[in-house]
């Protein structure tokens, strides 16, 4: 008798597993010849890890600071934007990984730049004034001089064509397959687009909008509300939107925006991604913001804004409690680099890390509330190429989403650089939505790069028909807790908005404080913090 | 959890008997199950093979693909109703369209290939071939679901079918790109697709002999079958020479040179002291009247630099890498240097070197004050170009916007890119296709223009072998058309020509359109709309 060679086997389980059921017919297993590759960590796992540990050293140093800000994402970048531009000259951001940036971050090989994380930002609008002035800072937008409406730069704004959808061995335009739609299919697209639009303009009874960026200033209206005890999929249910290919389209967006599936989503949450980004019904919704390197020229931006000097990478927090009479926090930090342990005694500090870690972190506070959101581990790859593959149908633009997978497809790095031709990167993004956060984040952590390329390499190569022979390398990149997840009754308990409030001189700011991972909201909380800091204190 | 197979008949089916007179024994349900597989298979491969053709031939000219898919489907739509109007004998149909479906699938892609050659009516070919493939895949399943009738509950069937219908869609929209296109390439692969498809005809002859009512039918239907199974054969190993046949065909006139470059095919034709250059089988220039296109091109420009006071030193060419525009360029004593930035290096050498082409610019790239660089035009722009100094007159060449990749080179972003290389005083002009054919699209190109901050004057020339076509104007101060010509040894432009190219007549004249963005690329939806409506 003859077995089967456990390597193919569990390499076709693993297939299974990521891509989902339709693979398992998959007979001749993809192999990867020729490729190189790697895992990638922005920071180190390994050391992440210590900050769980209590730890009983004792530092060597202590020092005292102004104001001292914990995790240099996106959050904790735009607090020391905010406070470097009030003219705070005093402060330090300390950061775990080699860089900042989180999971906004990116990378660069051969040149060619590309994101590991955050690709886009939707072009904001007034309601986000703070934002706006950061990306006038840097002219990627300017307001015109008659009408005093923002104008967007050419160059930023996401080039067309923006999304095609592979259905049934052919790329389509858009999102949403027309073709060979029903009539019914497509009665059923323009209702759901008109109840979007409805609730685009939806009003609650404190007159502000149901649905709208940042989140914070959403209605409070419990009528409202009430559409975070549904889910998503029971809120199409409930209005008879059984179409298939809606029911995939809001799938898709779901794990998009979220890591979740429909059936986990708050419909509130879900609601969101479709109506938060339009000013009014009947407008456009707002346009998409992209760079080769992602959301990682944003980070760049802000650095160069702060000043580099004040960023300190490689610092893992291990501790934050009060001081003295409580009115100041002492910070007890990992530099990684030296191993030295030091504590910091500050006036102000804003905890710009994920929410989860407030449990290992936090000590010997009043009133601390334990907000420990569930995250979607997210699994991301770079893959770079000679040169650009062939398409059927719609030719390459810059979101390329797959009908029926479980990964989102890829998104061209190169997009903005209008090349059609040469080498490119195309980085791949797989939510793992299909099981609880944790048995999901075990999953991923036991994945190995061949497993994991295999994948990407095979889902690629099934609707491109020459990708083997362009592919030359596959980066993996796993984010454990890649975002949070907006699950059904999450977002109103009242704990989320309790963590966000300031514990004596410890002031928050994430974008999990919103219940949704998106730049706009961690730009918020990051401004918002460093405005508490700035009403609190005289520096 | 799937019921098991019902076999009593269910109500409708003794109304309406498959076959008169029959009552055998039930069908091997599993053996036709496996042919509705098969047949799913092949089906969506066909659309797939179209799709893939058109998108080939057709360059990724966004419309024209859309609408081959969107052809396909409704013609399986129209199929399935079709169905309704075959009343019995459905068995004996059934075969009957299995191998007109083997037949029209599986020479498909080596006939539309051929009929390529005859460019004038390629798409109605195209879409007539599409129409019927997509009628007949239509037909099948509904019959074959009629003949099962008898062997399965009607939810159950439905279910059944629909499910291994499915099957078959999701195997063959993983093969084909795999397996079928790398492995076999399309003509080949349509063939093999065909054959599998006359086998399920050859087979079925066998699988439905019960329930038939006159056998001799069915052996005429075999050999039928049989006989287009070895056409399909045949054609197997006769495609390279078929594919080989087919470019000659592709072009009026004999091919003199022939080559492919990374970025297009070249190809020049000739009759008698005549010769054509296309580019990926779009006419570029024809001999025979080219001078009245590059007149137009270059002179109107140029004396409206000179009219602004510019000394009409350095001009700079995009696209043009025939080196036409180049000659006409060089007639201008004043002129010390000209840049010609083209994507192409095959083109630029040929330009220089291949004597047909050479003799008719006038060796013009051999000046010495000519100098050539490959680039694409908007990477150049906007990296480094500005080290080249500023020019008094640029002439903008390319192709027309089909696609996104040419659409670009008409956007705001590339026109403002354009204005850091334009002297104060300098003008340039833009090829913008036929206001006459595109109208929308040519008038887009001007409130472009305009829209980047430029002063535009539009016009247009006749060139019979092109039709009408439109050009641009712009400079950054406001100007009059051009009224001055100086004494060049023209063929086509006088001073009174040239005045009366900036009128236009009421079935060109202006139109409202948007402009056109690298975050819209409107203008490329515009083209295609416009010109599948005349080709
Ligand atoms: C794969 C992926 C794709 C995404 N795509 C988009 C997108 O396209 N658009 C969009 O708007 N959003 C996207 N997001 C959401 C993205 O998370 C937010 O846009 C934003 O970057 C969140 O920033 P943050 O500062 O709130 O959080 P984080 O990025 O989580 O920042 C927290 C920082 O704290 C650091 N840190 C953690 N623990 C410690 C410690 N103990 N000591 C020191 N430092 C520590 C971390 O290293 C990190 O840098 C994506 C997220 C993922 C994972």
């Amino acid at each position: 008798m003859v077995l089967k060679p456990a390597l193919s086997f569990t390499r076709r389980d693993v297939l299974v597993g990521l891509l989902g059921a339709s693979w398992a017919g998959c007979r001749r297993l993809p192999s990867s010849p020729e490729l190189s590759g790697e895992l990638v960590e922005t920071t180190s796992a390994a050391l992440a890890h210590r900050m769980r540990e209590r730890t009983t050293l004792v530092p060597t140093r202590t020092e005292e600071v102004p104001v001292v800000i914990l995790g240099g994402g996106i959050a904790g970048l735009a607090a020391a934007w905010w406070l470097q531009k009030s003219g705070i000259e005093r402060f330090e951001l300390l950061e775990l990984g080699r860089a900042p940036g989180g999971t906004s971050a990116s990378g660069v090989r051969d040149g060619l730049e590309f994101p590991w994380g955050a690709h886009y930002l939707p072009s904001p609008g007034d309601s986000q004034p703070e934002l706006v002035q950061f990306l006038e800072q840097f002219g990627t937008v300017s307001r015109r001089e008659a009408s005093g409406a923002l104008e967007y730069s050419e160059t930023e704004l996401c080039a067309a064509p923006k999304e095609r959808v592979y259905f049934r061995g052919i790329w389509f335009e858009g999102l949403y397959p027309r073709a060979g739609a029903s009539p019914a299919e497509l009665e059923q697209l323009g209702r759901f687009e008109r109840e979007v639009d409805t609730l685009i303009g939806v009003r609650g009874g404190d007159g502000r909008r149901a649905l709208a960026l940042p989140i914070a200033e959403c209605s409070d209206d419990p009528k409202l509300r009430a559409l975070d005890e549904l889910s998503m999929a029971e809120w199409l249910d409930r209005l008879d939107f059984d179409s298939p290919r809606l029911r995939w389209l809001v799938d898709y967006a779901c794990r998009d925006d979220f890591g979740l599936r429909p059936s986990e989503t708050s419909a509130w949450a879900g609601l969101h991604y479709f109506a938060a980004r339009t000013d009014a019904p009947d407008e456009d919704s707002a346009e998409f913001l992209t760079w080769p390197a992602g959301n990682g020229e944003l980070v760049r931006r802000l650095v160069k804004a702060v000043g580099a000097s004040r960023m300190h990478c490689e610092q893992l927090v291990l501790g934050v409690e009060p001081e003295g009479d409580g009115r100041r926090a002492r910070v007890l930090v990992l530099d990684a680099k030296s191993n030295e342990l030091r504590a910091l005694i500050a006036e102000r500090v804003i905890y710009a890390l994920p929410s989860f870690t407030r449990r290992y972190l936090l000590s010997g506070f009043e009133n601390s509330v334990d907000y420990h959101p569930p995250y979607a581990p997210w699994l991301v790859a770079n893959v770079h190429l000679k040169d650009r593959p062939r398409s059927v149908g719609f030719p390459t633009a810059w979101d390329n989403v797959i009908y029926g997978s479980n990964s989102l497809g890829y998104v061209v790095a190169t997009h903005q650089l209008h090349r059609e031709r040469g080498p490119t990167v195309w980085t791949y993004y797989l939510p793992m939505a299909d099981r609880s956060a944790a048995s999901a984040r075990a999953q991923l952590e036991s994945l190995s790069w061949a497993d994991a390329s295999s994948a990407v390499v095979a889902e690629l190569a099934s609707c491109h028909p020459d990708f083997r022979e362009h592919a030359r390398r596959v980066d993996v990149l796993k984010w454990g807790h890649g975002m949070v997840r907006p699950e059904v009754g999450t977002l109103f308990g009242g704990t989320r908005q309790a963590a966000a409030r300031p514990l004596g001189p410890v002031h928050f700011a994430h974008s999990d404080l919103s219940g949704m991972a998106l730049f706009e909201e961690a730009f918020f909380h990051g401004t918002r913090a460093a405005k508490e800091v700035l009403g609190g204190v005289r520096l | 959890m799937t019921e098991a197979p019902v076999h009593t008949p269910p109500l409708e089916a003794t109304a309406e008997r498959l076959e008169p007179g029959d009552s055998g024994p039930p069908l091997n349900a599993a053996a036709v199950l496996a042919a509705v597989f098969l047949i799913a298979t092949c089906g969506l491969i066909y659309e797939l093979i179209a799709g893939t053709l058109a998108s080939y031939v057709l360059g990724d000219s966004v419309t024209q693909f859309s609408t081959v898919i969107g052809v396909y489907l409704s013609a399986m739509g129209l199929g399935a109703w079709l169905s309704k109007f075959i009343g019995s004998g459905v068995v004996v149909r059934f075969v009957e369209i299995e191998s007109a479906v083997a037949l029209v699938g599986g020479t498909s892609a080596a006939f539309l290939f051929l009929a390529y050659s005859h460019l004038s009516f390629f798409h109605p070919l195209l879409y007539g071939t599409v129409l019927l493939i997509g009628t007949l895949v239509g037909l099948e399943i509904p019959l074959l679901m009629r003949i099962l009738k008898d062997t399965y509950e009607l939810k159950d069937l439905i279910a059944r079918v629909l499910t291994v219908d499915y099957l078959g869609a999701l195997v063959a929209s993983l093969a084909f790109p795999m397996f079928l296109v790398p492995k076999l390439g399309l003509v080949r692969g349509a063939l093999a697709v065909g054959i599998l498809n006359a086998l399920v005809a050859i087979w079925s002859t066998y699988l439905f002999a019960r329930i038939v009512h006159r056998p001799a039918r069915l052996v005429l239907l075999r050999v039928e079958a049989f006989f287009v199974l070895i056409l399909l054969l045949v054609g197997m190993v006769f495609a390279d020479e078929l594919t080989a046949l087919s470019e000659d065909e592709m072009y009026p006139d004999p091919i003199v040179f022939a080559e492919t470059s990374p970025y297009q095919r070249i190809v020049f034709t000739r009759s008698g002291s005549q010769f054509q250059l296309f580019l990926s089988s779009h006419l570029q220039f024809a001999s025979g009247d080219e001078h009245r296109y590059h007149e137009a091109l270059v002179h109107p420009g140029a004396s409206v630099a000179a009219g602004l006071g510019a000394p009409l030193e350095r001009v700079l060419v995009l696209g043009g890498g025939d080196g036409l525009a180049v000659r006409e360029i060089l007639k201008h004593d004043s002129v010390r240097k000209v840049l010609l930035v083209d994507l192409d290096p095959v083109m630029t050498t040929l330009a220089r070197d291949f004597p047909l082409l050479a003799e008719l610019n006038q060796r013009s790239l051999h000046d010495p004050r000519v100098r050539v660089t490959n680039a694409d035009a908007m990477t150049w722009l906007a990296s480094g170009a500005e080290a080249e100094g500023r020019f008094d007159l640029i002439i903008i060449d390319f192709p027309d916007p089909n696609s996104f990749s040419l659409g670009k080179l008409y956007t705001t972003r590339f026109y403002r890119l354009v204005q850091r290389v334009l002297a104060e005083n300098g003008a340039l002009v833009v090829q913008a296709t036929s206001p006459l054919i595109a109208r929308r699209s040519y008038w887009c190109v001007v409130r472009t223009i305009s829209a980047s901050g430029l002063h535009v004057q539009p016009y247009h020339a006749n060139v019979p072998s092109f039709g009408e076509w439109g050009f641009v104007l712009a400079a950054r101060r406001p100007f009059d058309p051009p009224s001055e010509l100086p004494d060049l040894e023209l063929r086509f432009l006088t001073e009174r020509t040239m005045a009366s190219l900036f009128d236009f007549p009421r079935d060109m004249s202006e139109v409202e359109t948007e402009v056109n963005r690298l975050n819209n690329q409107i203008l490329v939806q515009y083209y295609g709309a416009e010109w599948s409506r005349w080709y």
